[in-house]
């Protein structure tokens, strides 16, 4: 509940107004993200935090979301927290082309004019949400990593991750409030994990509204032409985004999975020193004091032991995740994700 | 009075360093254990326009200062020390020596494909028995109808196997005279390989002469002013060295000082016991003073000022700074010093030739000495 | 072809230790250096022009330090460079960044490419691209590999969970490209001689130049103070059949079925 309406209601202006139908700048909204037919945990840790913001703030948490085949995810968007959802179910919302779901979302901002919109990072807050903000005059922030409502200035202020996640700056509004009739939206998109995982409430009411969508409304201008093979050129390792290192504990049986899993996954190769002892990457590929410093987004080590002369090297990657037969391998000393097994046994299934 | 280097001279030295660091630095341990520069790095070098740095503009160089020139050697000596001293012989001794005395058709036959790395330049004055005494040179050159035939033995000679065209110093009528002779003419042979303990990247030979003929039009400069052109050459080649010693010694700090923050021992880095912190306090008084000695006689170069005290200072002091760091950075690391797996390693055994190249530091003394007694001593 | 390239000047992170226990960041040097991302984006504007012809135009907005960085870009042999030279920082602000870069778009004249990079690493920078975008009214390709232009179409590839797509849209366009697309050139030596010799080869604008009533210059957020992660702590153990723990990682890495 708005507090400017608690306000008009107890009287304390005196004039009881109805409201509109529509109040503008009132709601949280929060902009969900399916993958595999389910709602992405992220969506999920975004509901959670709105309903929190929305308890603090006074206000309603509605749900946005769109796609095809959409089931009753819904009523699942009403148990982790929304108290409206608005389901946009449209076999051209199927693929994740802009130009339709800008359209949709943009029709709905239009008409309900939300105070705070929340949205996952990836395709739809990096791609959608800077269209969105500039199109309708919002602020953005994206790479998000905390949210903290702002009592006294009835905001909401925002950290996000800059130089990938080393630290975090703040960001405020300068205007007034986020919350009344001459405010303009806050648009954030947030890092997957950032916020808890709610539990479901099945119990939990609210209205699930379906979302007209007229494909016809819009022309794509990008097409999809089809897959294509392609070879990514071999940049240097320190400013590769994604890097599977090889160990010498990984095997020489299972090199070749591993590069095929590089591959496949748009990774760069690299390994510590036994790796290219063993002649299974090169020399200019080798991670730690005796090669490069790196700082991927993802780092993930097969079969690398984790020697000081190889950690200090990728200190910096945003997520580790090992894998290491020895459950006292010093890698894990430093990986997000431990996973003691044989590298090869997990390759084999992936 | 300015020690800053103008925005044109950071740019350089920017590019220089991106270019050092992700094509050079990486295949520094290869250079070191194949016992040769990669294949194809040189080319790269060239396209940056890195091998002709000093050279003209009407021969495709880019006209580098000295400042900038030296920046350059700081940043190929920081990466990889065989690179530095392969490109230092190429750019410095040769290509310039041919600038300096070669006749117009001299510069414009060699100068644009040596700073397009087709031809490798190489500098023959060293021999066996004729190291830091010059004028003890024996090779021989004769003359006969329009030309001279040389005999003789050259040591040392860095890039004696990649060279395209070399600078051969021997003894002719009119006394010690310098020759251009192209790789595979007649009587040039390449001889054996040094085996050496550092500097393995590079490929030092010795090079025989028998009967080489060689005609009169290639001859660089007159008959005996060889020694002077050697003279003139070896300035352009002290401060190229002295500048890489200055990259490799910071390279070898940089090292010690990963190796310290990350090395434990007793339970804390080792960069906290003050016995390391000394070796480092020390070692970043001499770079920091080197720095300024490089910059300041490579400034003098290009004023024109710089006298033979002045590049006996700056070599003699380089090569101690290179070898003394070098040697603590070694023991920063332990036993993992005298590990090859460390880059430390390599650099001390490629520091140690920096005492002995381009004139040896007892040279320098020598030098130094004569000219600071010059005129006192009356006898 | 003519191709814009709109480019940040960053603090070098290689010269910054950031210490979570201290709560601190340490600048050792203060360097500054081309946006990685935006570099990937200068390599593949060069790329398009060597193959179609036609010139690149880099654009630059930021403290006047930017100079430097646009020189860098012409120094890898970018036809021509403008700056917007902001002192008072209003350009942090996302929303006032990409109004002033794509004025300056505008008024660098007609084009049919604009590329830059998909993240900046010292701010959420990566909305500049989408922003720009939206203003110039272009279809967008966002985070691709490679860009190619033929005739009166842009194709370009990008990486889905499913492997790579080729994806196309009709001239003018605009893409960005992550900071590991490809292997930028370097600049060489002659060329970094004619940047300076040629001092007319950076244009200097300032914000009030492409916005003179000042309106679209006032930023509507402020950024500052500074948060750190937590101190890296030890790593969750994955438990579970080895089906358990396949499936969670196929997720995580999003490689998809």
């Amino acid at each position: 509940m708005d507090l400017d309406h608690l306000m008009m209601m107890l009287g304390d202006t005196g004039e009881v107004t109805a409201p509109d139908t529509v109040q503008s700048y009132r709601d949280i909204w929060v902009i969900g993200q399916v993958a595999n037919g389910d709602l992405t945990a992220c969506t999920a840790q975004l509901l959670g935090k709105a309903r929190e913001l929305a308890s603090d703030l006074g206000a309603y948490v509605r749900a946005g979301l769109f796609g095809h085949d959409l089931g009753d995810l819904g009523k699942q968007l009403i148990a982790l927290g929304a108290d409206v959802a608005h389901v946009a179910d449209c076999p051209d919302l199927a693929d994740l082309s802009l130009e339709l779901p800008l359209h949709v979302l943009g029709t709905l901002l239009e008409e309900f004019k939300p105070a705070v919109i929340l949205m996952p990072s990836g395709v739809i807050g990096d791609q959608l949400a800077p269209r969105l903000a500039q199109r309708f005059n919002a602020t953005l922030t994206t790479q998000v990593v905390a949210l903290r409502p702002d009592l006294s200035s009835r905001a909401v202020m925002a950290d996000y991750a800059v130089y990938n996640g080393e630290f975090y700056e703040s960001r405020s509004i300068l205007a007034g409030p986020t919350f009344g009739p001459d405010s303009a939206t806050q648009m954030f998109s947030v890092l997957p994990g950032a916020f808890r995982t709610p539990d479901p409430d099945r119990y939990r009411t609210g209205t699930v509204e379906p979302v007209a969508v007229d494909p016809s409304a819009v022309t794509g201008r990008v097409g999809v032409v089809g897959p294509t093979p392609y070879q990514r050129p071999l940049v240097a390792i320190s400013r590769a985004q994604r890097i599977v290192a090889l160990g010498f504990d990984l095997g020489e049986e299972n090199v070749s999975a591993a590069r095929a899993l590089a591959e496949r996954w748009g990774a760069h190769l690299a390994g510590d020193r036994t790796a290219a002892s063993a002649g299974w990457i090169d020399y200019n590929q080798v991670v730690g004091v005796t090669g490069y410093d790196v700082a991927p987004d993802v780092y993930l080590a097969l079969g690398v032991r984790g020697n000081t002369e190889h950690n200090v090297g990728m200190e910096r990657a945003r997520f580790v995740i090992a894998i290491h037969p020895d459950p006292n391998a010093s890698i894990f000393e430093v990986a997000d994700w431990c996973i003691v097994a044989e590298p090869g046994q997990i390759l084999a299934r992936l | 009075m300015d020690f800053a280097l103008n925005e044109e001279q950071v740019m350089f030295q920017s590019m220089f360093r991106d270019f050092a660091q992700q094509e050079i630095a990486p295949h520094a341990r290869e250079t070191d254990e194949h016992e040769a520069l990669p294949e194809g790095l040189l080319e790269k070098a060239a396209e940056q326009e890195l091998l002709g740095a000093a050279l003209p503009e009407k021969f495709d160089g880019a006209e580098l200062d000295w400042v900038s020139i030296c920046l350059l050697m700081a940043e190929l000596g920081r990466a990889c020390l065989s690179t530095a001293a392969v490109i230092a012989s190429h750019a410095n001794l040769a290509a310039l020596t041919i600038l300096d005395a070669g006749t117009d058709e001299h510069r414009r036959s060699y100068l644009p494909s040596m700073a397009s790395g087709e031809v490798i330049g190489a500098f023959a004055l060293t021999e066996p028995q004729a190291g830091s005494d010059w004028n003890a040179i024996q090779t021989s050159a004769t003359l006969q109808g329009d030309g001279y035939i040389l005999q003789g033995v050259k040591s040392w000679v860095v890039n004696g196997s990649i060279a395209g065209l070399y600078i051969v110093f021997a003894r002719a009528p009119g006394g010690i005279t310098a020759f251009l002779l192209p790789a595979g003419v007649p009587g040039l042979h390449i001889g054996y390989r040094e085996r050496t303990m550092g500097l393995r990247g590079c490929q030092i030979h010795a090079l025989y002469l028998k009967g080489c003929r060689v005609p009169e039009a290639d001859r660089l400069g007159a008959e005996g002013e060889g020694l002077a052109i050697a003279a003139r050459a070896l300035p352009r080649y002290q401060i190229a060295i002295a500048a890489a010693a200055l990259g490799v010694s910071e390279a070898a700090l940089q090292e010690g000082k990963q190796f310290a923050v990350e090395r434990k021992q007793f339970g804390v880095a080792i960069a906290t016991k003050q016995a390391i912190g000394n070796y480092f306090a020390d070692s970043i008084v001499e770079i920091e003073t080197l720095r300024h000695l490089v910059l300041h006689s490579a400034w003098k170069m290009d004023e024109g000022t710089i006298s033979p005290s002045d590049l006996a200072i700056v070599k003699l002091h380089s090569a101690r700074v290179a070898r003394t760091v070098a040697n603590r950075m070694v023991q920063v690391h332990g036993g993992y010093g005298f590990s090859n797996e460390y880059s430390v390693s390599r650099i001390y055994r490629d520091v140690r030739a920096l005492d002995v190249m381009g004139g040896t530091d007892q040279l320098q003394q020598a030098t130094l000495a004569r000219n600071y007694f010059q005129g006192a001593l009356v006898d | 072809m003519r191709i814009i390239v709109l480019i940040n000047q960053i603090l070098d992170p290689s010269g910054m230790t950031v210490n979570r226990r201290a709560q601190q960041v340490f600048v050792n040097r203060r360097e500054y250096i081309l946006n990685p991302a935006d570099l990937s984006a200068v390599e593949a504007a060069l790329q398009v022009r060597d193959a179609a012809g036609g010139d690149v135009t880099i654009v630059g907005l930021g403290p006047e330090r930017v100079v430097e960085s646009i020189r860098q870009a012409l120094s890898m042999g970018a036809d021509q460079g403008l700056a917007i030279i902001d002192e008072s920082g209003a350009a942090a602000d996302p929303a006032v960044r990409a109004r002033l870069l794509a004025a300056a778009v505008r008024k660098a004249g007609p084009f049919d490419l604009v590329l830059t990079g998909d993240r900046v690493l010292d701010s959420d920078g990566g909305q500049i691209g989408p922003r720009v975008a939206e203003l110039l009214d272009l279809p967008q390709l966002i985070s691709v590999e490679t860009v190619a232009c033929q005739e009166n179409r842009a194709e370009a590839i990008r990486s889905t969970e499913t492997g790579y797509q080729r994806v196309e849209a009709p001239l003018p366009v605009l893409a960005t490209l992550p900071p590991d697309a490809n292997r930028p050139r370097f600049g060489t030596a002659q060329r970094i001689v004619n940047v300076y010799r040629d001092q007319s080869a950076v244009k200097c604008l300032s914000p009030a130049d492409l916005d003179p009533t000042g309106e679209a210059s006032s930023p509507q957020t402020r950024s500052g103070g500074r948060g750190y992660p937590t101190p890296r702590e030890p790593g969750t153990r994955l438990e579970g059949t080895v089906e358990e723990i396949t499936g969670r990682l196929v997720t995580a890495l999003g490689l998809g079925a």
